[in-house]
């Protein structure tokens, strides 16, 4: 435990990867003390590897707490923005990280969300990279500069 | 507004080789680059004035 690095880009991109495997996995990130155990190193390394990550706005901690909220795109807390693969949902951040979630997990699954204007659940169907309906519309709020000012409401 | 499909498009190139090992963050001019390519080249999509270059997600 004692020889993982404290602060390393090697040692960081380890954890990057175990908490989308995690997510891609499960749907959830792993829990800090798990993690720290996979990576051979203490949780206290693993925490101070979450805040360069999230630094490097590679994914987010959640406030007061030692846990991954986000790791782009996938969320950690439920969201509308629902991914279903299989008997696995997953939660995605906005209706743009919804796709991302089908992009990293790349197989087929369907993306679900609620319509912002009237409210009625939408669906979207992606098979082999293809999309449908190829319709629809999605409405963008926090202009792109403004994103990381507060990415949870983003 | 965007259409569905290139928000599809957007999140593919996105959020493409997350999962390999090898994946590096961009630079915010490379990910200026992914939004003008999917045709968000508006000034709402312009994340360079507040990153001065630096590494974006």
């Amino acid at each position: 435990m004692s020889d993982a690095p404290q602060q390393s880009t090697g040692f960081d991109d380890r954890v990057r990867l175990a908490v989308y495997r995690s997510f891609v996995k499960t749907a959830q990130p792993p829990h800090p003390d798990e993690l720290a155990r996979q990576v051979n190193a203490t949780p206290e390394q693993v925490r101070a590897s979450y805040g360069r990550l999230a630094d490097a706005h590679v994914l987010v901690v959640q406030p007061q707490s030692p846990f991954v909220r986000m790791e782009m795109p996938f969320s950690a807390v439920v969201t509308d923005y629902e991914v279903l693969d299989g008997s696995t949902r997953y939660h995605a951040n906005c209706a743009w990280d919804a796709f991302g979630v089908v992009a990293v997990l790349g197989r087929d699954a369907t993306v679900r969300c609620r319509c912002a204007d009237c409210g009625e659940r939408v669906a979207f169907r992606i098979e082999h990279n293809k999309l449908e309906p190829g319709d629809g519309l999605i409405h963008f709020v926090v202009p792109a500069h403004r994103w990381w000012d507060d990415i949870i409401f983003t | 507004m965007v259409g569905v499909p290139t928000v599809w498009e957007l999140a593919r190139a996105w959020y493409a080789g997350r999962l390999s090992p090898s994946w590096s963050r961009r630079t915010a001019p490379e990910s200026q680059n992914i939004l003008a390519k999917v045709g968000l080249t508006h000034e709402f999509w312009n994340l360079i004035a507040l990153d001065h270059g630096q590494r974006t997600g």
